[in-house]
């Protein structure tokens, strides 16, 4: 049908078509392979000009490669989609729907028609995602657990980033997350700031309880550092509002242009008066108090002067999801307009202080009671540090979130994927025809993670994995890999564990995308009109 | 009274190049000139040690489309540290092919090294030396400027992924990628003390167009009381065997992923229309179309290469200096009332024409007053203007802004004669002909001398240094011959369209006749304005 509609457009047939997929699937697993685990391989990617990054975090990686088989772009299109929604498993979803399509090779060579393949992955999926119910681990109350959680935040960090770091920050990030989780509310990971400052060393990295702002006053008098503050969060400009009308005046003399100047400068000045006047209210020398301002819009020099005179620190173009954090820092309320400002508005830090290096200034506001906000402050001399920090911190966080909404947790190490393989070779015997190839095929396929991790810490496959499968087979307990030495350990002693989500999702996810890739027998390319070839040459 | 500018699509960013080059050319003239206001466009710092201007800009571009430069300029040196722990496992470096810088960049580096070398040398090479015609790449290849704030869209490879319609670009919205934009946006503003303009070159054809969109209407909320001036621009289309497409899949090479049953120019058409209509509330005050593939000819430039994205982007980015020239000249009228009053409001199509160079005031005839044979029409029959819009010229359109930059300042009384008061109002003469940097094609006739005149012509070898030139900026009258809107609402009214945006965006028939609507409605209030402009005019 198409075809018809555009007659320039590429058809590959069957045949041709199924194997493009197979080898898009395989060439991206291969790719990705080498990152899995706590021994994966860090890639250091080296663009034309020299510049650098540095990243093991599987989506990252998808994002800088120049994918341009579409067929991979679609695996890469699933896998980031599995980094949106969980924050992790990029490579194992990548790995796995390589592997399905891998074994599904086989069997299709030997004559078998995808769609009963495609029939037993189905079964294979629904009584997995049950098997994954019942091995879970249900965890009663999570952000009490703080052992557990940091355990959590533990193993995800430790897959990118070197022990000695990644264990201080996992308490930084289960910290942050326990931090802005409010009683009976979704928890929104955006009211956890991360910023970066070049300075100092990576291991500098530090949980604020507190805001910092990438920018300070943009006045020379206004002060540097004040204590006991109370602090103002406003969406209210200060700048000379030109008149709405468009019309131009026409003035006759110098003076009457000075004139309307003039009362068009006293609209903003009103306003900064009546911040003024409040400042002088609440802030007297009985109390200590001083005053900051935080506005979203913009602060113009004759307004910084005003304020700057009364020592008052002025902030403007604040960040809009600041203005949502800053009142759970520290209080009060954002404003939107300066009429009626009242002393409940405000909001309280015991020190707020600007630092500066080179060109950029960073406030800091500390020392609040009860924050429900607060910020992971990066440090690091290098560009690609302190990136590589940054998509370590995200993913720790996102795993840390994942545990409290899940209310449970999974036994990493591969724990999960061979008990599922043991599994599904008894639910096998159970399925009749042909599809149970399929099945087989899925068991087969999940032991891609476990085998990968062997690989990637240097050890035997074969006799590890087998060791590691009959102990689950015989004892019936809970057994991952350790990737020490390749030996059968307890997960839940090694403190490693997965989310329940991430593997639930992997489970949605790479089974239908390897469904629908196999079944695929028709690939066409939209063509596009051929008149520019004319006249290239002239 | 800053400027804020953004640039967001492919060539949209060379336009911005060839723009940013203009402006070093008249900053370095800055000691005979202190009537342009530098600091509008350019944010001065002074931090360890060294003073540095840098471009009150936010540049978006596709992955990989800064070829040589990267946006890592000052990381190299970082590049030899070791990691600092950050990864105890195996690292992987994987390389892609370095990129050679151009040999204009090296140059002007070269020339930063011995910062105190006469300036002679700074002419030394040309442009014919350089063979920027051939050598050019990318635009990071020819630009002299330092910038600060360029930010490559992840996922959007340069010449691999497709980004081809508004809505791919709309995408952002939620994402990662919308607050690292806006966060640029953002500390732009901070560092402004009162913004007054926001100026945007645009790829309309694309997903840029959808890009702008978001950060257009972030600049209504942030900005509202800023004049808003949009260029967008439309490159001719690449021819398919320049995009780097091998063979991956066994087909053949011409074919692109795009929409179906949507042809290139198709595409680019409704793509266009999509970003007009919405940008509608966007509150923008004008709004012009430079659609490449619709330029009238010029005979005073008959080498330009219509293809080549370095050529053709240099006539918009000397229209947009040219034009805009009333935003940054000191003791005017704020800028921002300049831009609300260049067209009527919510009907901010506009149309420009530029004369490059423009020709000498013809011999005052006998019997005429001096100088009354010397008008704009006489120009226009004469060839000498390039209409950068295809938009038909009403002569008495109120909204008309001239402007002129040529040593003979009378001129302009001249030009303007029979244009209403507003529209001369508007109007602008500028005593310094523009001076046109090394990287500027020289696609001049040999007519043409090398001050830009046209009567003396210039030996070989020689390069046109500067020209007196003119720009005409009209609005709305005249917009039902509006070529862009036009080619929108003849894409839109095809019922191919409708299936294939169903199909393509879950877009329905419904949205479509809204796009119709609005790109109607503005071609046809020509219609109403015209018959009242004599009420206007004297």
């Amino acid at each position: 049908m198409v075809t018809v509609v555009n007659s320039k457009a590429d058809v590959l047939k069957a045949a041709q078509a199924l194997a493009v997929n197979l080898n898009a699937a395989k060439g991206l697993q291969e790719v990705m392979k080498s990152n899995l685990g706590p021994r994966g391989t860090l890639k250091m990617l080296v663009g034309g000009a020299g510049q650098i990054k540095i990243t093991k975090d599987g989506s990252v990686l998808l994002g800088e490669m120049q994918i341009q088989h579409p067929t991979a772009s679609m695996i890469a299109r699933a896998a980031s989609a599995q980094d949106e929604f969980t924050g992790d498993g990029t490579t194992s979803s990548v790995m796995f729907i390589g592997e399905l399509m891998k074994l599904a090779e086989q069997s299709l060579a030997e004559g078998l028609h995808p769609r009963l393949i495609a029939e037993g992955f189905e079964l294979a999926r629904e009584e997995t995602v049950k098997f994954l119910d019942t091995f879970k681990i249900h965890v009663d109350e999570p952000l009490k657990e703080r052992e557990k959680l940091v355990c959590v935040a533990r193993t995800s960090l430790r897959t990118k980033i070197a022990p000695s770091l990644a264990d201080p920050m996992a308490e930084v990030v289960v910290d942050a997350v326990r931090t802005i989780k409010k009683e009976g509310e979704p928890m929104d990971l955006n009211m956890v700031e991360t910023l970066h400052i070049k300075n100092k060393l990576i291991t500098d990295t530090r949980l604020v309880k507190g805001l910092v702002l990438d920018h300070g006053a943009r006045h020379p008098d206004m002060p540097k550092r004040l204590e006991n503050c109370y602090i103002l969060c406003c969406n209210v400009s200060l700048e000379y509002e030109k008149s709405e009308v468009n019309a131009g005046f026409f003035y006759s003399s110098a003076e009457q242009r000075e004139k309307l100047v003039d009362s068009e400068r006293k609209f903003t000045d009103e306003k900064v008066k009546k911040i003024i006047e409040l400042k002088k209210r609440v802030c007297t020398e009985e109390n200590g108090k001083s005053f900051v301002i935080i506005n979203q819009k913009g602060i113009d020099p004759p307004s910084l002067e005003m304020l700057a005179h009364e020592n008052i620190i002025a902030l403007r173009r604040a960040k809009r999801r600041n203005m949502e954090r800053l009142p759970l820092v520290c209080g009060g309320q954002a404003v939107n307009s300066v009429d009626d400002l009242d002393v409940d508005d405000l909001g309280h830090a015991d020190l707020v202080y600007e630092q500066s290096l080179e060109d950029d200034k960073f406030t800091f506001i500390e020392g609040v009671k009860n924050p429900q906000s607060c910020t992971v402050l990066i440090q690091g001399s290098t560009d690609h540090a302190i990136a590589q920090m940054k998509d370590a911190i995200k993913d720790g966080l996102r795993a840390v979130q994942n545990t409290v909404e899940d209310e449970a947790l999974v036994p990493g190490a591969g724990a999960f994927e061979i008990a599922a393989h043991v599994h599904l070779e008894q639910f096998k015997k159970s399925v009749e025809g042909k599809p149970r190839l399929g099945v087989e095929i899925f068991g087969k396929s999940l032991l891609v993670v476990p085998k990968t991790l062997l690989e990637n810490s240097g050890l035997d496959v074969q006799e590890k994995l087998l060791r590691v499968l009959s102990e689950r087979e015989n004892k019936n307990k809970v057994v991952g890999i350790s990737v020490a030495n390749g030996d059968p350990i307890d997960p839940a002693a090694e403190g490693i564990y997965d989310n329940f989500l991430v593997k639930k999702q992997m489970l949605g996810l790479a089974p239908v995308l390897a469904e629908q890739l196999l079944l695929v027998d028709e690939v066409i390319r939209a063509g596009k009109s051929m008149k520019s070839d004319g006249g290239m040459q002239g | 009274m800053e400027v804020l500018t953004l640039q967001l699509g492919h060539f949209a960013n060379h336009v911005g190049a060839h723009f940013w080059n203009f402006q070093d050319e008249a900053a370095a003239q800055e000691s005979e000139d202190s009537s342009i206001d530098h600091a509008r466009l350019f944010h001065y710092s002074e931090a360890a040690k060294a003073v540095t201007w840098r471009p009150r800009l936010v540049a978006v571009d596709k992955q990989g489309a800064l070829g040589g430069a990267g946006p890592a300029i000052e990381t190299q040196a970082e590049a030899k540290e070791p990691d600092e722990g950050m990864w105890l496992g195996k690292l992987e470096v994987l390389r892609a092919a370095p990129v050679v810088k151009h040999a204009f960049q090296e140059d002007l580096e070269d020339e930063e090294m011995e910062e105190e070398v006469e300036s002679e040398r700074r002419g030394v090479k040309t442009w014919a030396e350089y063979d920027f015609r051939n050598t050019v790449r990318t635009w990071t290849d020819f630009l002299k400027v330092q910038l600060g704030s360029v930010y490559e869209l992840p996922r959007v490879q340069h010449g691999i992924s497709p980004f081809p319609f508004f809505f791919e670009g709309l995408e952002v919205q939620g994402r990662e990628e919308e607050e690292s934009i806006l966060d640029l946006a953002r500390r732009q503003t901070e560092l402004c003390d009162q913004a007054e303009v926001v100026q945007a070159v645009y790829d309309m054809q694309d997903g840029f167009g959808g890009v702008a969109d978001v950060v257009m209407r972030w600049a209504r909320e942030e900005l509202p009381k800023t004049g808003k001036f949009l260029m967008a621009v439309l490159p001719e289309e690449v021819p398919a065997t320049d995009r780097p497409d091998p063979e991956m899949w066994g087909m053949s090479p011409q074919a692109d992923v795009s929409t179906l049953a949507l042809d290139y120019e198709a595409s680019s058409w409704l793509s266009a229309a999509f970003s007009f209509a919405r940008l509608q509330d966007c509150d923008i005050h004008a709004w012009v179309p430079t659609p490449v593939p619709l330029w009238s000819a010029s005979s005073s430039m008959p080498q330009l290469e219509r293809r080549n994205f370095y050529e053709a982007s240099a006539l918009p980015a000397a229209a947009l200096d040219n034009a805009l020239l009333p935003c940054r000249i000191r003791g005017l009228a704020r800028p921002s009332q300049f831009l609300s009053q260049l067209a009527p409001s919510h009907r901010p199509c506009c149309g420009l024409l530029q004369a490059l160079p423009l020709p000498a005031a013809p011999p005052p005839v006998l019997g005429q007053a001096p100088g009354g044979n010397d008008t704009l029409e006489a120009i226009f029959e004469a060839g000498a203007f390039v209409d950068l819009t295809g938009m038909k010229v009403m002569p008495l359109n109120p909204y008309t802004s001239v402007v002129l930059r040529s040593p003979e300042q009378r001129r302009l009384l001249n030009l303007t004669r029979t244009l209403p008061p507003l529209a001369r109002k508007q109007s602008l003469v500028h005593h310094q002909p523009l001076i046109l940097p090394v990287p500027f094609p020289q696609v001049f006739a040999s007519s043409v001398s090398s001050d830009g005149s046209l009567e003396k012509g210039r030996d070989p070898g020689q390069e046109v240094e500067s020209c007196p030139m003119v720009t005409r900026l009209h609005a709305a009258m005249g917009a039902g011959k509006c070529e862009a809107l036009q080619r929108m609402s003849a894409v839109l009214k095809r019922t191919s369209v409708f299936a294939a945006m169903r199909q393509r965006y879950g877009v329905e028939a419904d949205e479509i006749r809204e796009v119709l609507e609005v790109v109607t409605d503005h071609m046809e209030c020509a219609a109403d304005s015209s018959d009242d402009d004599d009420d206007i005019s004297e």
